[in-house]
């Protein structure tokens, strides 16, 4: 698929993928530039666009600290006037193409007539454009190859950056997991230094196994720490579900950290109590998309079915 | 219910949680935004004006805007990033976009709503893409390894208008067939473009491709006749 093939037909097959961000940079780019011109495709990716965002509905709601509004007001301040011009889309400029030159009214307005009677003329003049065009590649050729060097230098300072480039965000990303490690920490330990709070024993639900869970549950129940130790460790696909039970029916209530030691840890925290549930069970298996897609029929599609993913791994029942 | 950073689309809301939530939906569904946004006639000025009046360097209506639409930026960025640290700083990103080039707007292309969340995924996206290239250059199991927090508590007005949201796009999603569901959330939620999940599912690319479309025009009809109803 070509950017230029876009220019003459709508791309319509290829709207709802760019709605969902799902496509190839060159098939995204290719439709940017088609939408600049074609009102019927931007209507429809609209649409698109509008079941994208309702998809987005589909996650709790959660907030962010409330410094992030006065960090975001700060760096309006300090972004001063460096503010776009109007651009074509918020996710890539794209200038704007031209329709090919058309030839057609040029070779209409040469008349046979006059044809004939330049057409000695014409001949000269085309031998000596062949022959400075000769001398012109020549010239053009000895530029190509200083340019050509020139590439291959700059396209090696490239790689340069982009490893620099990919080193710094594995950095980013390294620090942004060790304050959020370091959050939850925090979290827990003010959550289990509360007087007044309960402990309950999680038991393997196969009494052949040495996983032991422990549940740490404030006084009112709105506040739990959760846990568990000598787990098997999470394979690739699969990770541990917490759920809590009332009246035969199973509630997810996320999914457990498991480190490749076996320890896991979960902070809860609800505006329910927890102590209005029956029990608190820790199940292993699919995540929740996996399970969506999991073959029907399987074990794993039946246990979602009836509320739980997964083998039953530990078990307490709430007072 | 319990926050988690983790997709869940098996426990939603119990249909008695609802129930009950019923007249608090109600009243909340006729002062809050619509799908649409904020439209004239709501609370304070409609999103497109305030978009006008971003483009002229109010930042006031920035604030206002921030107020509409943090809790729906902020919720994606951390479901899809799973780090709040990073779904802030993404966040804030996502809100200087819309300051920068809020001239950009296209109302040939729909919505303020799909406009602002649009810019929000393409920029958790691009997160998502580099920094999952940069796990397979340096450690192929760490992308799967990342941190799962519960979040912060939202307000309770914005969790009632959510889950009445939630409702509306749960219902719909429950509706596709499961191969349709899959490819929506790996594409949306994950990042996967239509040709890394052709590789990942072992499947043609066209078949990826015909899903995709099947999977948003029966959402879109679905949530057309929610609208219309």
């Amino acid at each position: 698929m070509t950017t230029n093939k876009w220019t003459t037909q709508h791309p319509f097959d290829l709207l709802e993928a760019f709605a969902l961000d799902a496509l190839e940079p060159e098939e995204e780019l290719a439709v940017e530039v088609h939408l600049e011109g074609c009102r019927v495709c931007a209507a429809l990716v609209g649409d698109n666009q509008r079941v994208a965002a309702a998809i987005a509905d589909s996650v709790p709601a959660s907030l962010p600290s409330p410094a992030l509004r006065r960090r975001l007001m700060d760096s309006v301040d300090s972004a001063g006037t460096e503010r776009s011009q109007p651009s074509v889309s918020p996710r890539v400029q794209v200038s704007q193409r031209r329709p090919p030159r058309s030839w057609s009214r040029v070779s209409q307005a040469l008349s046979m007539r006059w044809a004939r009677v330049l057409a000695p003329a014409i001949a000269v003049l085309a031998l000596v454009a062949i022959g400075i065009s000769t001398a012109l590649n020549l010239q053009m050729s000895d530029q190509m190859g200083a340019v050509q060097s020139e590439n291959t230098a700059l396209r090696r300072q490239l790689d340069q950056s982009m490893a620099t480039t990919t080193a710094l965000a594995s950095a980013s990303n390294t620090v942004s997991q060790m304050q959020g490690n370091l959050q939850r920490w925090q979290e827990t330990s003010y959550a289990l230094a509360q007087p007044g709070n309960q402990t309950l024993v999680l038991s393997p639900a196969d009494p052949g196994v040495d996983s032991r869970g422990v549940l740490v549950l404030s006084e009112d129940g709105r506040e739990a720490v959760l846990m568990a130790s000598d787990l098997d460790a999470p394979r690739p696909d699969s990770v541990y579900h917490v759920w809590l039970t009332r009246g035969g029916q199973w509630y997810w209530a996320g999914e457990m950290d498991v480190d490749e030691r076996g320890w896991g840890t979960m902070p809860m925290k609800s505006q329910d109590s927890l102590l209005q549930y029956d029990s608190v069970q820790i199940s292993h298996g699919a995540g929740a998309a996996a399970a969506m897609a999991s073959p029907a029929g399987s074990s794993e599609r039946a246990a979602a079915a009836a509320g739980m993913v997964g083998d039953l791994v530990l078990v307490a029942t709430l007072p | 219910m319990f926050k988690s950073g983790s997709l869940n689309l098996s426990y939603i809301v119990s249909s008695e949680e609802l129930e009950a939530q019923r007249p608090l939906l109600s009243e909340s569904a006729s002062r809050q935004q619509t799908d649409y946004g904020h439209a004239p006639g709501a609370d304070g000025p409609d999103d497109r004006e305030l978009l006008r009046r971003i483009v002229a360097q109010d930042k006031d209506a920035l604030d206002t805007l921030y107020g509409r639409y943090i809790t729906a930026v902020y919720s994606m960025a951390l479901q899809m990033l799973k780090q709040p640290p990073l779904a802030e700083e993404v966040t804030q990103d996502v809100f200087m976009n819309i300051w920068l080039k809020a001239a950009s707007f296209n109302a040939d292309r729909g919505q303020p709503r799909s406009w602002i969340m649009s810019v929000a995924h393409h920029r958790v996206i691009d997160v998502i893409r580099s920094r999952r290239r940069a796990y397979q250059m340096t450690d192929p199991e760490g992308y799967d390894t990342l941190e799962r927090l519960p979040s912060g508590e939202a307000t309770v007005e914005s969790q009632v208008q959510q889950n009445l949201d939630r409702e509306r796009i749960m219902r719909a999603l429950g509706g596709l067939p499961e191969n349709q569901q899959q490819v929506i959330l790996l594409a949306y939620f994950e990042g996967y473009s239509q040709s890394e999940m052709a590789e990942l599912l072992s499947e043609p690319l066209g078949t990826i491709k015909t899903r995709v479309r099947l999977a948003m025009q029966k959402l879109r009809a679905s949530l057309q006749e929610d609208d219309d109803q």
